[in-house]
């Protein structure tokens, strides 16, 4: 582990350092801020943390412009954000479930079955059926429901979709739709 | 929703019927009774199109020995997958389900014979009893 970050995690109210560690310009460093916070994100102290000091804006960053490396590690350090509903809350208003959605699309599946794994939790965690369908694209959930593209992701997928149909607003989604087709088939 | 639930069901069939572990199978069986989400016909239709109730039944009977009854997801899955299409054909036809549908379902006497046993219908009269379904369900 870098030097920094062993002094660092020492200190649970470091969190803020770390993640402006993750915006290093030296690659390792970065790395090991990335592989820290795997290891103590976990922590109550550590998720407060990140979302009183807007850790969504560090943790984001890498999703977009680091390796594959880097991306598969924030997911991680998301998956242990996610099982709480005030920081999956938080993080979602900065805009995790279209994050996601990008890594859904990517070509390593480590990404996508992680992707799913984060978004199965958010709905876990209790954040509204709703608002996550709202926010995720299910034309993409649903081409991820192939078992021979990776069983896990499949399974994540028909989970995500299971919650959706749960939900009263499916209904009321579908039942919408099947009076609006009528509607245009009558005056047709 | 109702244009993604024609793609669930594809991919519903394709791992039900995969070379794999039943338990890798639950998620897409517990899936199957929530896309009834409304009396509409096309979802009904589109349903028996994949056969799927067929190839739960098929589930169900090579399953049935294996799993204890009342102890396991997948039987609770199975079972409600079957329970639900009688169910919508109950609602469906507005009229009491007559156990045709459950041996259209079942295909064989004796898994029949067992489901009611567990279920504690009352096949004698042809009839079936919903509070005992949900009852079984719920436990």
């Amino acid at each position: 582990m870098d030097n920094r970050c062993r002094a660092l995690v020492c200190d649970l109210r470091a969190t803020k350092d770390i993640l402006r560690l993750l915006e290093s310009h030296e690659p390792d460093v970065a790395l090991n801020a990335a592989k820290t916070l795997v290891n103590i994100s976990h922590r109550d102290q550590v998720k407060e943390d990140i979302r009183l000091d807007n850790g969504a804006r560090f943790i984001f960053q890498p999703l977009e412009y680091g390796d594959d490396e880097m991306k598969l590690l924030i997911l991680m350090i998301l998956l242990n954000l996610c099982t709480d509903e005030n920081s999956a809350g938080s993080l979602c208003q900065y805009g995790l479930l279209n994050k996601l959605m990008m890594l859904m699309k990517s070509t390593p599946i480590d990404i996508q079955r992680l992707s799913a794994h984060c978004i199965s939790l958010i709905l876990d965690s209790g954040i509204s059926p709703e608002y996550v369908y709202n926010n995720t694209d299910m034309v993409e959930i649903t081409d991820s429901l192939d078992y021979e593209e990776d069983l896990e992701t499949a399974k994540y997928c028909f989970k995500i979709v299971s919650c959706f149909l749960d939900s009263t607003f499916t209904q009321r989604r579908v039942n919408l739709m099947f009076f609006l087709t009528l509607f245009l088939q009558l005056f047709a | 929703m109702l244009e993604h639930i024609e793609k669930i069901y594809f991919y519903s069939k394709k791992i039900l019927l995969a070379p794999i572990a039943i338990e890798d199978k639950l998620y897409a069986l517990q899936v199957l009774p929530k896309t009834f989400v409304t009396d509409q016909k096309e979802i009904r239709d589109s349903f028996y199109k994949y056969q799927l109730e067929q190839i739960s039944a098929e589930l169900l009977k090579q399953n049935l020995e294996v799993y204890k009854p009342h102890s396991t997801d997948l039987f609770n899955a199975l079972l409600q997958i079957i329970s639900t299409i009688a169910e919508q054909e109950y609602r469906y036809q507005n009229k009491n389900v007559e156990v045709s549908i459950l041996k259209e379902a079942i295909v064989n006497q004796q898994l029949l014979d067992n489901l009611a046993t567990l279920l504690h219908l009352d096949i004698q009269n042809e009839k079936l009893d919903w509070v005992s379904i949900e009852l079984i369900l719920v436990d």
